[in-house]
């Protein structure tokens, strides 16, 4: 590229004229570099470069030397005579030691070069958002994102991702998203991750200081690709396939099915199903305890029960789903992308398509997205109009429900007719009334493959129209405005062949006097329509402020106010006796309350499928961000937001929080001191700071909930209204302080650089449950009761071991997280901590992270009984009773942090002339879980069990070999209780992880003069690859305990013209 | 220029000054509400699912079922120890449901007072009826507090032993302790001001009425050996009362003879439980059964064989399988027999005792010419059959205990006998939990 222009003025003769010298200031990559110096040698003229790179400065006719500087990039020196008849268009060159890589960093509110953050972000480029393949945008951040986790299991339900730990004990957890400067409140499903250009996620008090109470638990802002002016017409295409691994049925091991039909001819000789066998509600029994009873009252003989046992222990339920209704799932996707420029405006128009066959046959699902964008300048640069609208529609069918049923039930014969399983209700009492003329009661799962018709559709609408204007070459206003709207939809029609259908029609049917059968819920399909409906309007003016003072003072600010209403409206309905073909429904009564068939005690009213709700949030804040910086070398940031919410019953003065943060940053390397060290780059930066957390679900005033009708109600017209929040003065927002200090560096030639960030998050006043004794009317109480503090550090290193013709680059992430609460009054229960690994419930203890793993110290198994043995007064004892009695929260083990204290990756790179090939592999450790084993007591109460059940202690001798105790001869809650919960069940978690494979190969025109288009890159992706190592020997993935994480592998191909 | 500044800068700030304080009010959720009307209060103790529900513990301390061991093995430890009589129920940081439903039905209860407290027009008819029903709805969980927690009124550990109740709707409010007595003496100005406001009837079974008042009145004065008033009340059901049903009517076919909300429900409860009383094992115990004479209807209407050839409830006046645990007109004819009988009006006991006979008897013969030993040893045992799994049994129980000191009760598991002997298995304890937690 050329690094000078030729500039050529105009003269006039006049004295005294002024003139204008605009232009834009680029990298070699045609980035805009916003915040460029630029100034007149010698003069007191200069200015800095706006968002998009341009600058303006009026001055008197004459000749001029143009001084452009900007921090990674050779200073730009020019001659330039005013007047001048074009904007000139100047590109910089980096310095040799960015190594071209000038990172503009975005909070979402404005675009930073990286040099003068002060914060804690993490910015994601395009090559690394585009490097994993996947439907949903948020998995691209899996392992290669600092501080933040991916939680899995039973921690992944409420609280999907955690960035640098939970500094919440009950309220909301999860991080705000930002998509294109305003928070996004839809499903992320609905963006299109080709669309995206960059990632950033803001890990510290910076971040809520911006983006206020709802930034707490870190913030993810999510920039969408913009064409740029003066860009040449860019054509992208993207299109790959990925295929799926079927699900693993197999992968939990269970206790095999002929040993499982001894427990139930054991428990059946124990009358232990007597009372479901007499049942009123006739109860399903399982098939084994079926032939038990026929056999018992001489309905077969023995050779016809043992040769049905034989089949039933042959026979099993997982293989049959696996063989008639699982599939490896499939899916492709398409992006099409269109971007460029002219003179003053630029635009971008998006396409996406995904189709998805699910892993269950006949379900499948897609997406389509569309985007459209244009930025127009006008009035000499002075105004700027932005419009952007992206829609996206999503669709998804079920056709195919997987059955369940008794581990052995046979879904079809030897010769692959299907069979009946038991419904919900036992095989005799269906047979009993086969021929009484109601619907068929049998259940025969494998006609209904397919047979399902319940559709979602869901569209998305963004419309983003901006103004923005520049008063003064250093003022700007603007004001943005988002409309976002999502309509969700459902329909769907069960018809009369599925078994529930038919269920509820013979459940209600009734019998008159002359024994004529009525059917309330008419006979035909059942329709079940549900919709919701979300809009919401955010507006926010701003001003900027941009000022450069002798080249040496540096000021920016900016300031606004954001007011936001969003609303939802819900609603389902039911339609009964649906003729899909005609589209008629036939009204039923819903007042009646009728007996039912099967139990005529039992009564019921038809369930009406009729719901509402509806949701406003609204928010209104201020704030303000000021960034100073001297020499280029020192910065200083300030900033400060108010937030109010309409959080329900609180007095107005409470509604608001203010909250801001502090941050400066020094270039070290910069000093004079410095200079001539191998340290070409180092900077200190620090931030502190305040944010918060919000619990909508909370009031501190009384309130009451109507309860929604429902079909055993005993008076229909009757409004009851329940008591959910005590009147409750102790409720306030959270507060979470921060601090943050961070050391970025590069050594010289870029061989290694990185970053290392130290981090204090200390919370106050979180909402903790505090036990009360039951007579004050309530059993707890949701208050600011609980603190909590998080240490820890981030560290990502980047190394370029070769750096010719073969690049080798090795790029670790590590993240060290320290969760303690340090203040909560309440003492949890010993139930409540042993029960931690099977909820998400966390039970804080002061001193100790909120979620540990706990158990009942472990003695062995008894050499003559295999009884399992714990302590009990320091002896080993088999009193499990008194044990469980003795159990306090001090005497209990506590083996550490049920979630990963340490973890990260490590990606390496390598490529040679077209060929890349990337290979991530991950690490998490420092905490503990609970594995599974086998349960005697549900097993003894005649459910299946675990695979361990065949490793169990049989004889003296085997508790040298084994710790699963031994069958015992009845169901024995508290000895299942202690051996559940003991220390032999607790397992180390660490890991290592191979996660993914990519490898590619591209092709430019740089490179191949007469290629048809610019560029093209051909890819295939692997990802789950499989563990590497871990600490303990359990079978089974310590991340992925109730099911295996499925292995991918994608092939795509991207063309640019 | 600069006063172009000056209007875009002054413009921002009316901006910033708009009023957000109503914008702000909005509720976020459409079934929210902040109860502040006779409405809202309506709604709050219209919340039968809620108030209906009975401790269950008064049905399975009750000695009138049994259930086979393999059966008892399956129930809750605490229940296992409640049917046994046993001290300690709970373990040492357990709640439980029953004391954790009576002080949350008691809250909703003091809540809507207070709710109506503040309210200001009072004079609306509205006012009375809802502070009447909150009344009776509160009055009816105290006596369920003290025939379970506290011992007999006129038991010589009356005044030793306390429970805590809370009567704010604050939940933060200093607890009370309350012994038997005092409890009591609440209770009955409570009513005596509910029977003021309530009407004489209420479409619904489920809201109290002056009825519903004098129902429980006659229960604390039967409780405290109080005969003439705990007759004096009872007749005034009886004289306002829907009238009995005639047994002879009803169908004893039918899976459930009875239906929900029939002319003898005077106040609509029932227990929530499947495990113990919806269970199929639940026998009623071989003795009660078999003392059913052969003319007496009650006998096909309340009880089918099970599979297994035992007798198995199915009379409960919830018309389904949840026993039905409110107030029947037939406790009120029971109550005033005995108290006359006691206090030595034998003939006008009987003559109520016959009034409900002939409703339950095939070809009746009127209970005359007694003396009142014998007069009240029938009116006791048709109590007992009469009121069989209605939830009434626990009271009796301690009532008959504190009139005889040699009353008791056995229960047999796994080959071991557990008898209900000593005067402190008759109150039952509070969950320890309960008490470390209010000790804080």
């Amino acid at each position: 590229m050329v690094a000078f222009v030729l500039l050529s003025g105009q003269s006039f003769g006049q004295q005294n004229a002024e003139g204008k010298l605009s232009g834009t200031v680029k990298d070699t990559n045609g980035l805009a570099l916003p915040g460029a110096l630029v100034y007149l040698n010698g003069t007191d003229y200069r200015t800095i470069t706006n968002e998009e790179g341009s600058f303006e400065l009026s001055l008197p006719f004459g000749k001029y030397t143009l001084m452009i500087s900007y921090i990674g990039m050779e200073n730009y020196r020019a001659e330039v005579e005013i007047p001048l008849s074009i904007p000139l268009d100047l590109v910089l060159k980096a310095n040799e030691r960015e190594l071209g890589m000038v990172e503009v960093v975005s909070d979402g509110y404005q675009s930073l070069p990286k040099e003068r953050v002060t914060g804690s972000f993490v910015q994601l480029d395009s090559q690394l958002v585009q490097r994993r393949v996947s439907a949903n945008l948020i998995d691209r951040l899996e392992d290669v994102t600092p501080g933040l986790i991916f939680n899995r299991g039973i921690y992944a339900r409420n609280e999907p991702i955690t960035i640098r730990g939970r500094s919440t004990i009950n309220s909301d957890t999860s991080p705000l998203i930002i998509v294109d400067n305003f928070p996004y409140d839809g499903p992320l499903e609905n963006i299109n991750p080709n669309d995206v250009e960059s990632i950033t996620v803001l890990r510290d008090a910076a971040a809520a200081s911006i983006w206020g109470a709802r930034a707490g638990n870190g913030v993810i802002v999510i920039t969408t690709v913009k064409g740029r002016v003066g860009q040449p017409l860019k054509v992208s295409l993207n299109s790959n396939l990925t295929v799926s691994e079927q699900r693993d049925l197999f992968y939990l091991p269970r206790m095999n099915n002929a040993d499982f039909i001894e427990i139930e001819k054991d428990l059946f000789g124990r009358n232990f199903y007597r009372s479901n066998e007499n049942n009123v509600n006739k109860p399903k029994l399982s098939p084994a305890v079926e032939t038990f009873i026929a056999l018992r009252d001489n309905k077969i003989t023995q050779a016809e029960a043992d040769d049905l046992l034989a089949q039933y222990g042959n026979s099993d339920l997982r293989e049959q789903i696996t063989d008639y209704y699982l599939q490896p799932s499939l899916h492709q996707q398409y992006a099409l992308s269109i971007t460029g420029g002219g003179g003053n405006h630029a635009y971008q128009v998006s396409l996406g398509f995904d189709q998805n066959r699910a892993d269950v046959i006949g379900n499948s699902s897609n997406r389509w997205t569309l985007a459209l964008g244009d930025q127009w300048k006008g009035l000499n640069n002075k105004l700027e109009l932005g419009f952007g609208i992206n829609l996206a529609n999503q669709n998804s069918l079920t056709q195919t429900a997987i059955p369940s049923g008794y581990v052995y039930d046979r879904l079809a014969d030897s010769s692959g007719n299907p069979l009946p399983i038991a419904g919900n209700y036992s095989t005799r009492y269906v047979n009993s009334i086969e021929n009484m003329g109601l619907q068929d009661w049998n259940y025969i799962p494998l006609n209904e493959i397919g047979e399902l018709d319940n559709r979602n559709q869901a569209y998305d609408l963004r419309i983003n129209p901006s103004v923005q204007y520049a008063l003064t070459s250093e003022l700007k206003v603007g004001i943005f405005y988002q409309y976002w709207r999502n309509l969700n939809t459902a329909r769907n029609r069960d018809p009369l062949s599925i078994y529930s259908t038919r269920d509820l029609i013979n459940r209600f049917t009734q019998r008159d006097t002359d024994g004529n059968l009525l059917t309330p819920v008419p006979v035909g399909d059942i329709l079940d329509v549900s919709q919701s409906d979300t809009y919401s309007h955010t507006f926010r003016p701003q001003l900027t402020y941009q000022k450069e003072l002798g080249g040496i003072h540096q000021l920016n600010g900016l300031g606004g106010l954001e007011v936001r209403d969003l609303k939802g409206l819900d609603w389902t309905s039911r339609y009964y006796g649906y003729d899909d073909e005609l589209g008629l429904s036939i009204p039923v009564d819903f007042a009646t309350i009728f007996p039912l068939f099967y139990n005529p005690g039992q009564r019921s009213s038809i369930p009406s499928g009729i719901s509402h709700g509806g949701r406003v949030d609204r928010f209104v804040s201020y704030y303000a961000n000021l960034g100073y910086g001297l020499r280029d070398r020192y910065f200083l940031n300030l900033s400060g937001r108010k937030d109010q919410s309409n959080i329900f019953g609180v007095d107005a003065n409470m509604r608001g929080v203010p909250l801001w943060s502090v941050g400066g940053a020094w270039i070290i390397s910069d000093e004079k001191f410095a200079k001539g060290t191998k340290m070409p780059f180092l900077k200190l930066r620090a931030t502190y700071g305040y944010s918060g957390n919000v619990n909508k679900n909370l009031s501190a005033r009384l309130t009451a909930q109507y309860a929604p009708s429902f079909p055993f109600d005993l008076i229909p017209q009757l409004r009851q209204a329940g008591i959910i929040n005590p009147e409750n003065s102790r409720l306030g927002w959270e507060k979470v302080r921060t601090t943050n200090i961070g050391l970025d560096f590069e050594t010289q030639n870029g061989f290694l650089s990185g970053s290392v960030e130290y981090y204090l998050k200390d919370s106050r006043d979180l909402i903790g449950q505090f036990s009360l004794p039951a007579a004050t009317g309530r059993t707890n109480l949701n208050g600011n009761f609980a603190s909590s503090q998080v240490r820890g550090a981030d560290i990502s290193l980047t190394a370029n071991w070769i750096n010719g013709k073969v690049r080798w680059s090795s790029y670790l992430i590590y993240s060290a997280v320290n969760e303690k609460v340090t203040d909560f009054e309440q003492i949890p229960t010993v139930a409540n901590l042993l029960s931690i690994a099977n909820t998400s419930m966390p039970y804080p203890i002061v001193g100790r992270p909120l979620y540990g793993i706990y158990s009942y110290a472990w003695a062995g198994l008894d050499p003559d009984t295999g009884d399992p043995m714990g302590f009990l007064d320091g002896e080993p004892s088999m009193d499990y009773l008194a044990m469980f009695r003795a159990a306090t929260i001090d005497n209990l083990q506590y083996h550490g942090p049920a979630r990963p204290t340490s973890f990260g990756a490590l990606r390496n790179e390598v490529s040679y002339r077209g060929f890349r090939l990337s290979v991530n592999a991950s690490y998490r450790f420092g905490y503990y879980y609970r594995r599974r084993s086998v349960n005697y007591y549900e097993l003894l109460r005649g459910l299946p069990g675990h695979g361990d059940y065949h490793n169990r202690w049989m004889e003296p001798g085997d508790e040298l070999r084994t710790s699963v105790p031994s069958l015992p001869a009845t169901a024995n809650l508290r000895r299942n209780d202690f051996y559940t919960h003991s220390a032999s069940l607790v397992e180390k978690g660490d890991n290592i992880r191979l996660n993914d494979i990519r490898l590619s190969y591209s092709l430019s025109r740089q490179q191949i003069k007469n290629l048809p288009f610019q560029g093209l890159e051909l890819y295939t992706y692997a990802n789950n690859l499989g563990i590497i190592w871990k600490a303990s020997n359990d079978p089974l993935d310590p991340d992925f305990q109730s099911a295996r994480a499925l292995r991918s592998i994608s092939f795509g191909l991207r063309m640019d013209f | 220029m600069k006063n172009k500044i000056k209007i875009f800068l002054t413009g921002f700030g009316l901006l910033s000054l708009f009023s957000c304080d109503s914008f702000l009010e909005e509720k976020p959720q459409k079934a929210l509400l902040i109860p502040h009307s006779f409405e809202d209060v309506r709604g709050l103790l219209d919340n039968y699912s809620f108030f209906s529900i009975k401790p269950l513990t008064l049905f399975i301390a009750a000695d009138e079922w049994e259930t086979p061991s393999e059966n008892w093995e399956t129930f809750a430890p605490w229940e296992q120890n409640t049917y046994l009589w046993q001290i300690n129920r709970f373990d040492p940081q357990e709640r439980s449901a029953d004391y954790i439903n009576l002080h949350g039905q008691l809250n909703t209860a003091n809540t809507a007072l207070k709710i109506l407290d503040d309210l200001e027009n009072k004079n609306e008819a509205a006012y009375g009826q809802l502070r009447g029903d909150a009344l009776a709805i509160r009055s009816g969980v105290l006596i369920d507090l003290a025939v379970l927690f506290l011992p007999s009124p006129q038991s010589n550990r009356s005044e030793e032993v306390k429970i805590p109740v809370n009567l704010s709707s604050d939940i933060n409010a200093p607890l009370q302790m309350f012994g038997i007595r005092d409890l009591f003496d609440l209770v009955k100005r409570d009513l005596d001001e509910a029977f003021s406001l309530l009407p004489d009837k209420d479409e619904f079974k489920t809201r109290a009425d002056k009825r519903v008042v004098k129902s429980l009145l006659a229960r604390i004065y039967l409780y405290e050996q109080n005969w003439e008033e705990a007759f004096e009340a009872a007749d005034f059901v009886i004289a306002n009362g829907d009238g009995l049903m005639e047994y002879s009517e009803m169908d004893s076919t039918l899976f459930y003879p009875f239906t929900l909300f029939n002319s003898e429900t005077v106040w609509f409860r029932e227990f929530q439980s499947s495990g113990v009383n919806a269970g199929p094992a639940t026998y009623i115990l071989p003795e009660l059964y078999d003392s059913y004479q052969a003319n007496d209807l009650r006998k096909a209407l309340f009880f089918r064989l099970s599979p297994t050839q035992r007798p198995v409830f199915k009379g409960s006046y919830t018309g389904g399988f949840l026993f039905f645990s409110g107030i029947s007109l037939s406790e009120l004819y029971l109550t005033a027999a005995e108290s006359a009988i006691r206090f030595g009006r034998v003939e006008e006991g009987l003559q109520k005792l016959n009034e409900l006979g002939k409703t339950r008897y095939r070809e009746f013969e009127s209970w005359i010419d007694l003396n009142q030993e014998e007069a009240l040893a029938l009116t006791l045992a048709e109590r007992r059959k009469e009121l069989v799994f209605r939830g009434t049994r626990w009271m009796d129980m301690k009532r008959f205990r504190q009139l005889d000191s040699s009353f008791k009760a056995t229960r047999e598991i796994y080959e071991t006998v557990y008898e209900l002997v000593e005067e402190n298995q008759f109150t039952m304890e509070i969950p320890p939990y309960e008490v470390v937690l209010g000790a804080r």
